[in-house]
């Protein structure tokens, strides 16, 4: 998957970046359905949640500066996602957020203000069955 | 040590199901509830056949008010024809200071809290075919054939006197609680009612029951606003521990609010220790009135803890030692308990807990707290660091019981 080129902003707040998150997921799985915001666990929510032709679901944490932060989430995620990565922004992309990305399995985007790519692949999980199925039914907007 | 389950509004499966049953000896209802659901709580609590007593909740009408809910309105009446008239007339908030509190004021909150409970179970007459339904329903749950209802409403285990939250003896709500107790001395049976101190300090618990009226019941409940037994200080944790022990020699204490950490105070004589399905282990003031279910948490028994589910499953995952083997958790995972499995797996852990520590001897319970923390420690480890929960309340608590 390469990297996909879109509008020229800088994000100033989280939702910035989910909006390039979104903009550059859908022209890298066009026909995903892609929501936000999806309840996974606990009180806790899936910044953008996608659920690709294949039906294998991604979640993605999305974080400006706190990636260790989108770290936790994204390993949680895990339980309810074949795929689990964090968006961060390209600038506090590292070594050690490699690292601690690939310990867990997790993958990486990296956003700039025109793009997303993939900078880590994330491993598949193995994710909880009923975990799966409600976030998938919530995300396609199933009642 | 007698354990005692808040009842919430959303509890009545859990109630009925015999699994959480046989893992407390008395069941607390918040008058908020009792006076808002009035007759379907009166119904479940009288149809119950479990020992029960009600938390008049008035520290709710203490200082400000802000946008009363409607038990707010139900239960100010259950505080007299005074107070419930002018929350009435105040229906966007109202501040009860001190001085509201008038002598008269309190002879009447006195005589009218202690009534309510008194009278509760009489309050089955006036709902006689909610008590057949309820009825029928425990008997469902319980697997039974009822051939014909039959009613045996009990009178509250306990009355409890009305309280206010205080800093100390010369806080100034102190002299409202003084009258409020003088008040229930002249009430009938005084020595079946027990004092309520509601204090911000462990170490200040000695000086308000020094003022307590002999003549009231020597069965004492007490809450220590705000005290979290997980995140306290040691400090403050071995103050607690001396109070109760002070104390206890002449009084049964009950917290209102506790959990494993009361627990172990058996061993500095606490009678019982209340707390909520899932909830309510500590409370804060002026947060008393935080309603509303709680949310779904799973209860890592040997941490001693909640924790949000996905995390409780991850930490379990890196060490199968601890995962839980109550029939609820065998065989199934973490993240598939439903609400009401998660409360039936708490009450078990609690029961187990109570059970336990029933059985060692102080140094055992603290070489059990070491070795926990150093489990629960090493399977955080496999986590990343955001989401390791913080496990020293059980080195906090070992040294307590060590000391």
């Amino acid at each position: 998957m390469g990297r996909a080129v879109m509008s020229a902003s800088l994000p100033a707040t989280e939702l910035d970046l989910v909006r390039i998150v979104i903009a550059g997921m859908q022209m890298v799985e066009p026909d995903a359905v892609i929501a936000t915001e999806i309840p996974s666990h606990g009180r806790a929510r899936i910044d953008v949640c996608l659920v690709a032709e294949d039906e294998r679901v991604w979640a993605i944490e999305a974080k400006l500066r706190d990636w260790r932060r989108a770290i936790g989430q994204a390993f949680l995620n895990k339980s309810c996602a074949h795929y689990s990565y964090v968006a961060i922004w390209h600038e506090l992309v590292s070594e050690t957020l490699y690292a601690e990305a690939g310990e867990f399995g997790l993958g990486i985007l990296s956003v700039d203000s025109d793009s997303v790519a993939i900078a880590l692949k994330a491993v598949g999980s193995k994710p909880n069955a009923t975990m799966l199925r409600r976030v998938t039914a919530i995300c396609i907007g199933e009642p | 040590m007698k354990h005692i389950l808040a009842y919430g509004n959303s509890d009545q499966a859990s109630f009925r199901d015999e699994t959480v049953r046989a893992s407390f000896a008395y069941m607390s209802v918040p008058g908020t509830i009792a006076s808002y659901y009035a007759d379907a709580t009166a119904a479940f609590v009288l149809s119950s056949g479990i020992d029960y007593y009600i938390d008049p909740r008035t520290p709710l009408f203490q200082d400000e008010l802000r946008s009363p809910r409607a038990s707010h309105f139900t239960l100010a009446r259950w505080l007299g024809q005074t107070v419930g008239d002018y929350l009435e007339a105040n229906p966007d908030g109202a501040d009860f200071d001190a001085a509201f509190y008038s002598d008269e004021v309190l002879a009447e909150v006195a005589a009218s809290v202690v009534d309510e409970q008194r009278s509760y179970a009489g309050r089955a007459g006036g709902i006689r075919e909610k008590l057949d339904r309820y009825s029928v329903l425990l008997a469902e749950a319980q697997g039974r054939q009822l051939e014909a209802v039959e009613h045996s409403p009990a009178a509250p285990s306990f009355v409890l006197a009305p309280y206010f939250a205080v800093a100390g003896t010369s806080d100034p709500w102190w002299g409202v609680n003084r009258r409020v107790l003088a008040e229930c001395v002249q009430l009938e049976n005084p020595s079946q009612i027990s004092p309520v101190l509601a204090v911000s300090h462990p170490h200040r618990l000695h000086s308000l029951l020094a003022e307590v009226p002999e003549e009231l019941s020597n069965l004492t409940f007490y809450w220590i606003t705000g005290f979290d037994e997980r995140a306290v200080h040691v400090d403050e944790l071995i103050d607690m521990w001396n109070e109760i022990a002070d104390a206890s020699a002449e009084r049964r204490l009950v917290n209102l609010y506790g959990g494993f950490f009361s627990i172990c105070m058996e061993f500095a004589g606490l009678w019982a220790f209340n707390n909520g399905l899932g909830y309510s282990e500590s409370r804060g003031w002026p947060q008393l009135d935080a309603t509303g279910a709680a949310p779904p948490r799973y209860y890592v028994r040997d941490a001693h803890m909640y924790l949000p589910p996905a995390t409780a499953s991850a930490l379990v995952d890196g060490d199968p030692a601890l995962r839980c083997p109550c029939e609820i958790c065998t065989g199934t995972e973490i993240l598939d308990l439903g609400y009401h499995d998660l409360k039936k797996h708490f009450a078990l852990a609690r029961r187990w807990e109570c059970e336990s520590v029933a059985s060692m001897s102080e140094a055992q319970v603290a070489d059990g707290l070491g070795d926990a923390h150093g489990l629960c420690t090493s399977a955080a480890a496999l986590l990343p660091i955001r989401i390791r929960p913080d496990f020293g309340h059980l080195q906090r608590w070992k040294k307590v019981l060590e000391t």
